[in-house]
């Protein structure tokens, strides 16, 4: 590699060459291999530069289509939920065991529970977050289940980002989790009542809290203004046909 | 290319570059059923699916950024057939046992296969730079990352804590042996032969 050529080039491309080294620089031109560095240099130049300035809004795209895509392949799935083949062992077994007690227990209890409609997506948080150790110790905790520890550092990483929906909706589910019910609702509340992503998960978690506390009027009332938009209308709908 | 005039369907390219989440919403409705029935027919799954078009999306994204990409095109076959790509090209890749895909080349017009094959060369060619950037040693990398994020020279030069001269040189050596692997790269004369 010629160093001088490339020096040469980059002046060039900053506009910064004295009358000699123009002159200099036009008669290389004529030469081929040398117009071909140019052109390539000046493309990986500008092609660099580019994906350094598209960066922030690349981060920023990535949550936007991990919201909606979560939102469209959880309501394209007619139950909402699969199954992992290891939880069908387990419902056979207490199929026996139900069963068996059928024998002994007249009135099974029955009506839907929380649980049955708590299917998370996993916790992603965007990487450009300057807190990189806390987000990620963030998403460990909530994807582990972990609820305590995730609120906790959910809650750190909020007031750094205090209007982050994500990390509001994320927040209040850990908070449902471990029955702080008052701090999620406010949080849902939030959310569902504006414009982000978010809002209509926020608005089927605010029903699914009240179904954890047996506020079955509740989470009724919150369930019938679920639209038929949302992309929880169908299990919203199921829902409310149980309760 | 001269100047070509925009597609209505522009307006979901304009919602990438703007993260319109209404919009973006739309584009999975009306357009991703397809791919994700396409990919579930041929071996893959939701979750494939969705990753298809993620990558898919942003690649569209980083391509519009860059070159102001304008789709001269309906968006939906163009994004359908470069989901379809990346899917085949992803299945290439993996030990999946083979699987045949059917190019049903009648139903797609000229327009939206140039608009696909622009968007397909984009990507190679950014994934190319990224690789051979990598490739350089750690002190030229991030010389040229930080020239790239910051236009004064002076202020990277303060940055580092060397002299501004120090900076333009070294600079024009790094990006110089950056261009030397690019062009030597048998990528990229595959890239410039397509």
């Amino acid at each position: 590699m010629n160093a001088e050529e490339y020096h040469l080039i980059e002046k060039y491309l900053n506009n910064d060459l004295t009358e000699d080294e123009q002159n200099d620089f036009d008669s290389r031109m004529e030469d081929e291999q040398f117009a071909k560095k140019v052109r390539v240099y000046k493309e990986v130049s500008e092609s660099l530069k580019a994906q350094e300035k598209s960066k922030h809004g690349e981060e920023d795209l990535k949550l936007t289509l991990e919201a909606v895509s979560s939102e469209f392949f959880a309501s394209s799935k007619k139950n909402g939920r699969t199954i992992p083949l290891r939880n069908i062992y387990w419902a056979a077994a207490a199929c026996i065991v139900l069963a068996l007690s059928f024998v002994f227990i007249i009135s099974w209890p029955s009506g839907p529970n929380y649980n049955d409609y708590s299917d998370y997506e996993p916790l992603t948080l965007s990487s450009r977050s300057e807190n990189q150790s806390l987000t990620m110790a963030a998403e460990e905790a909530f994807n582990g289940k972990k609820y305590t520890e995730a609120a906790k550092l959910l809650n750190q990483l909020l007031k750094a980002d205090p209007e982050n929906p994500r990390l509001k909706v994320y927040l209040a589910i850990s908070y449902i989790e471990i029955d702080n019910y008052t701090a999620a609702e406010n949080l849902l509340t939030d959310v569902a009542q504006g414009k982000s992503v978010f809002q209509s998960a926020a608005s089927w978690y605010l029903a699914l809290g009240y179904l954890r506390q047996d506020k079955t009027n509740a989470c009724k009332k919150q369930l019938e203004q679920i639209p038929e938009t949302s992309p929880y209308f169908n299990r919203s709908k199921e829902l409310l046909d149980k309760l | 290319m001269d100047s070509p005039k925009a597609h209505s369907d522009q307006r979901y390219i304009e919602a990438l570059l703007h993260n319109d989440s209404v919009m973006v919403r739309e584009i999975y409705e009306k357009f991703s059923g397809k791919v994700v029935a396409f990919i579930k027919k041929n071996n893959g799954d939701d979750s494939d699916a969705r990753d298809v078009i993620q990558e898919t999306l942003i690649v569209i994204y980083k391509q519009a950024f860059e070159k102001k990409l304008v789709l001269t095109c309906p968006f939906d076959a163009y994004f359908f057939l470069l989901c379809k790509r990346r899917w085949w090209n992803k299945l290439k890749n993996t030990d999946r046992k083979e699987v045949t895909i059917e190019e049903d080349l009648a139903s797609v017009d000229r327009q939206s296969e140039q608009t696909v094959d622009s968007t397909e060369l984009y990507e190679l060619k950014s994934k190319l730079l990224i690789d051979k950037l990598n490739a350089m040693s750690e002190k030229c990398r991030e010389l040229i990352k930080l020239t790239m994020k910051i236009d004064s020279m002076k202020t990277v030069a303060e940055k580092l804590g060397v002299s501004y001269a120090y900076v333009r040189k070294k600079k024009s050596i790094c990006m110089g042996h950056l261009t030397e692997l690019v062009r030597k790269s048998k990528e990229y004369k595959n890239i410039n032969e397509l």
